[in-house]
């Protein structure tokens, strides 16, 4: 970390110039951007554009090949995972399959990051998660095994284990993937209403352009590793890019 | 350099060559793999749960596998050496045969190949399935360290049940071995632990059981390796689980032969 | 859920470290780990493969095991073999007992066996060294052997020489008497045959040794001996046990040739010789002094007699020495103890020169006799002269078996037939000796005239047959 290089202020999450391939298939190119704090910021693009790998660039579960990832203020390249797992305290990510421990129930998922922790005694950590569970609306679900939930449940569960650290920053893949558009809208509510009342900032990747509508308030569009537009869901519609225009129309006509 | 294996001409060679990189590179992440286990080792905090967790499972559970095993393995030796020993008149040999043939080898060697089938396809799986699934990522993502949290608790659960399953897999085969005896001669147990412990020394006893520490490790480390860093769905994980096993199973064979020498360079007289 | 697991875990590990204790407590408790016990030592020269922690057992039962082994600093030294004994044995080991190094079993492991003392030993202190006989070996007991042959060979020579020289002064005395004396010729003769016997006898026994057959070959070629050392893979401990007693009476012989029986009483007997022979001399000087005197020619001829009698004392012992245990190897193998007191029947049996090849060659009566003036059948001069040829031709083969000098006659009745035999094959055993200097014990005779006549056989001819035995 040099002194040059510096976190612009105001924005917890900052990619500069950030490149990434996997053997010869470049996945990010060049690619850069920051999020503001308290706002929602959508990454929108085809499957397979590199949108999952920046989620996990920005939580360090990867390295970029070059550039710099600022998540509150530093730079988070160099850092080994004793340092990451400092940074990762105010991070919370809800993974596409909602990734719950399957060999522990659902509540024990949710009080897993609290147990962790060890700041309270159990039985606090154990109504703590219960609280989580049922503002999730899985207050009866405590000691289901994950394999047991549905779609829906797994990733309202897998968001209830993500905010159970009270994280200052939320990073949410694939929020509608495999559900249907009642249940996906339900995921939304949800996200929003941390978004407002915790004043959580947001990074969402997504394809459904409805469901990025509701929550988002910049969003950016990525293709073949680049990014290829950035701003308010009126100016990608407005944008020059065809690409960019076509796939914000086709969603939110279908 | 991949670039000038692609460019060769020989197709074959360049193939073998690629081939040659690909394991080399693989021993190569394996060995920092093993290397970074150790060094886990010794960070706080411990986690105390987790390895009792994985005790039971890798240890506790594996024991209704290790006795019938055991009570087989005995027999079957006890039967073969009493044949042999019966031409000589030597039958009253048989208890110290089996005893050596047990606790020296057979009982350190069998339990170890057990485990690598039961424990290495198991921790091959899980972590496969965790990998694939996310769940190893989620861990990360939640500041917990996974190898620490996963892996180093794995291996230590191996390395502290090898030796334990092997004293029991070497009581099961004496058991074994006493059941098939008393059928035919009506030996009393008391007399047959006696002469089968009689001519062991401990440095036939402790050194082989011990080995086995080894043994875990290798399973620990190879099929936790296999399954941390499984890719390609279902598909990689069940990979992972076979590698495990037949990579464990070659892994502790090969290193076996140089414990026996390190052992008898160790203990002349008696060891391995 | 976790608490569940710590009583598993505890289940688990705490089960499988009892059973590795027990392991431990019965290998323990086989060492004599955890029974009371005292220390002590024992040296041996060679330990054959006890080590560190071999197995020590008390008159066979199991009671300690080998705690150190000093290496000895020099070569003369002994390696000190440390051992723990369990005390409840103490009272049966005493300051005697013998500490000795055993194989358990055909292949098994060395062990140390410390036999039971007598009850007059006190009681084996700790800390203190106890008797050791030193293991078995083959190798040993071949030096033993060969030291005892050596001894026994000089022995032998030393009384060859003492012998022969007392023999041949007996014998110029003899002479001179015989010149002297024409009625004592039958005594004179006696002694003289005696004198011959004697060397003859001594002779053989010291070529047999020198050549090593009579004594190693005594001990292995030994039928029972031999058939155990066959079976030494089943019997090793009992065959052992015959070596063993083998080896004694060979040290036990070598100590009669040595000390009490067969040298003194040969010196003895050479003493007295030459008492006697002194008397003869005198005897003679004095009948020479007082010719005609009937008291002394009496006087002459009892002495001897007694000269003839204790030659004849002297010559049983060497031959009796040819037919112990030590020697008889190599005269069974030879086929035959003494030419001189051969049978017929003996000398046609299978068991006579087995080995050897025979070289026959057939001389006629008339070829060599002649009758002289009393009408007694004599060697002719031409008779001489062909024995002489066919004798420089049976020189011609290694001599290394007898030389039988077959008589025939085929005239009268059967005693007639054996005593014409005898009388012919005897005069041509004396001429060759005396012609070629051979040893009269080489030279047999052997009187075929009493034979039952078969029509057409050789048996009927009148003459000898000089048959001599080699091998190539």
């Amino acid at each position: 970390m040099t002194a040059t290089e510096n976190a612009t202020p105001g924005a917890p999450i900052e990619l500069r110039a950030v490149s990434k391939s996997f053997g010869p298939r470049k996945v990010l190119e060049e690619c850069s951007f920051k999020v503001t704090a308290g706002t929602a910021f959508v990454l929108l693009g085809r499957s397979g554009t590199g949108k999952s790998v920046t989620l996990k660039l920005i939580c360090g579960l990867i390295k970029p090949d070059a550039g710099a990832v600022f998540v509150n203020g530093e730079d988070i390249t160099p850092l080994d995972s004793n340092a990451l797992a400092v940074t990762r305290k105010h991070l919370g990510f809800l993974f596409q399959t909602a990734a719950l421990f399957d060999s522990i129930s659902v509540g024990e998922n949710v009080a897993f990051p609290l147990r962790r922790r060890a700041e309270k005694p159990d039985p606090e950590i154990r109504n703590r998660a219960a609280e989580l569970l049922e503002s999730v609306g899985l207050g009866n679900e405590y000691d289901t095994m994950p394999s047991e939930l549905s779609g829906g449940m797994r990733k309202r569960a897998g968001l209830a284990r993500a905010l159970a650290v009270e994280p200052s920053i939320l990073l949410v893949d694939e929020p509608s993937a495999g559900l249907d558009p009642i249940t996906s809208s339900e995921i939304d509510q949800l996200l929003l209403k941390i978004k407002t009342q915790q004043k959580t900032t947001l990074v969402i990747v997504t394809h459904n352009i409805p469901s990025a509508r509701r929550v988002g308030d910049r969003f950016a569009f990525l293709d073949g590793g680049r990014l290829l537009a950035e701003g308010t869901a009126d100016e990608l519609t407005a944008s020059e890019n065809p690409l960019v225009r076509d796939f914000m129309k086709s969603q939110q006509a279908g | 350099m991949p670039h000038s294996i692609a460019s060769n001409p020989q197709p074959w060679l360049s193939r073998f060559l690629l081939g040659v990189e690909e394991s080399l590179g693989w021993f190569g992440g394996f060995c920092q793999f093993a290397g970074l286990i150790i060094r886990e080792s010794i960070r706080r905090p411990f986690e105390f749960g987790e390895l009792l967790r994985q005790v039971v499972a890798v240890g506790y559970r594996s024991v209704p596998l290790i006795v019938l095993s055991g009570l087989a393995v005995g027999s079957v030796l006890s039967m073969h050496t009493r044949s042999t020993l019966e031409r000589f008149g030597a039958e009253a040999m048989i208890p110290t045969a089996l005893a050596f043939a047990l606790v020296k080898e057979t009982g350190p060697l069998v339990t170890g190949l057990l485990m690598a089938g039961r424990v290495g396809a198991g921790i091959g799986a899980e972590l496969g399935g965790m990998r694939v699934t996310e769940q190893i990522d989620a861990l990360e993502s939640l500041a917990v360290n996974s190898v620490h949290y996963l892996v180093v608790t794995r291996v230590w659960a191996c390395v502290i049940a090898a030796p334990l399953l092997t004293v029991l897999m070497n009581f099961s085969g004496l058991a074994g071995g006493f059941l098939a005896e008393v059928i035919v001669s009506g030996t009393s147990f008391t007399y047959y632990l006696h002469t089968a412990f009689s001519s062991l020394a401990f440095a036939d006893y402790i050194p082989p059981t011990l080995k086995t520490m080894v043994f875990g490790f290798i399973i620990g480390t190879m099929s936790t390796y296999l399954g941390y860093n499984a890719s390609g769905g279902a598909e990689g994980v069940g990979r992972a689980s076979t590698q495990s096993v037949v990579y464990s199973s070659i892994g502790l064979i090969v290193v076996n032969v140089l414990l026996v020498k390190f052992i008898f360079f160790l203990y002349p007289g008696g060891g391995a | 859920m976790e608490s569940k697991n710590k009583v598993l875990v505890g289940l688990f590990v705490g089960g499988c470290l009892v059973l590795f204790g027990v392991g431990l407590f019965l290998i323990g408790s086989a060492n004599q780990l955890f029974t009371k016990s005292f220390h002590v030592y024992a040296d041996f020269a060679k330990i054959t493969g006890i080590q560190n922690g071999s197995k020590v057992r008390v008159a066979g039962m199991d009671a300690g095991t080998v705690i150190r082994i000093d290496v000895p600093p020099r070569p003369e030294t002994k390696f000190r073999v440390h051992f723990r004994l369990a005390e409840k044995l103490h009272p049966i080991v005493r300051a005697d007992s013998m500490a000795s190094i055993q194989t358990d079993g055909l292949l098994g492991n060395k062990y140390l066996q410390v036999a039971a003392g007598t009850s007059d030993a006190p009681v084996a202190a700790a800390d203190s060294m106890i008797p050791s006989t030193e293991p078995f070996d083959w190798g040993d007991l071949m030096d033993e052997i060969s030291s005892a042959v050596k001894q026994v060979n000089g022995v032998l020579t030393a009384v060859k020489e003492q012998l022969s020289s007392t023999l041949t002064e007996v014998e110029n005395v003899v002479r001179s008497v015989n010149v002297v004396v024409k009625d004592a010729t039958p005594a004179v003769k006696g002694i003289v045959e005696s004198a011959h016997k004697i060397t003859g006898s001594l002779n053989e026994i010291i070529d047999g040794v020198q050549a090593g057959e009579g004594t190693m070959g005594a001990l292995f070629k030994d039928k029972e001996l031999y058939a155990s050392v066959r079976r030494s893979a089943e019997k090793t401990e009992q065959t052992i046990e015959n070596v063993r007693e083998a080896t004694a009476s060979v040290k036990k012989i070598t100590a009669k040739v040595d000390e009490s029986d067969i040298v003194p009483e040969v010196q003895r007997t050479v003493a007295n010789l030459q008492r006697i022979t002194l008397q003869v001399k005198d005897a003679v000087d004095k009948f020479q002094s007082a010719s005609g005197e009937g008291g002394v020619g009496e006087n002459l001829q009892r002495t001897l007699a007694d000269a003839h009698e204790a030659m004849s004392d002297l010559a049983d012992n060497t031959e009796a020495l040819k037919h112990n245990f030590f020697f008889r190897g190599f005269f069974k193998r030879r086929g035959f103890y003494d030419l001189g007191s051969i049978t017929t029947r003996e000398y046609l049996s299978k068991g006579f020169a087995k080995g050897f090849k025979q070289h026959r060659i057939w001389l006629e009566s008339a070829e060599l006799f002649s009758l002289d003036s009393k009408g007694i059948q004599v060697l002719s001069p031409a008779g001489k002269r062909r024995l002489d040829e066919v004798i420089a031709e049976v020189m011609t083969l290694p001599r290394n078996g007898p030389l039988i000098v077959e008589g025939f006659a085929g005239e009268g009745t059967d005693a007639q037939r054996y005593l014409v035999s005898r009388r012919r094959s005897s005069r041509v055993q004396t001429y060759i000796i005396d012609r070629f200097r051979l040893r009269p014990t080489y030279v047999g005779i052997v009187a075929r005239g009493a034979e039952p006549v078969a029509p057409g056989s050789a048996v009927n001819k009148e003459g000898i047959a000089i048959v001599s035995y080699y091998k190539e």
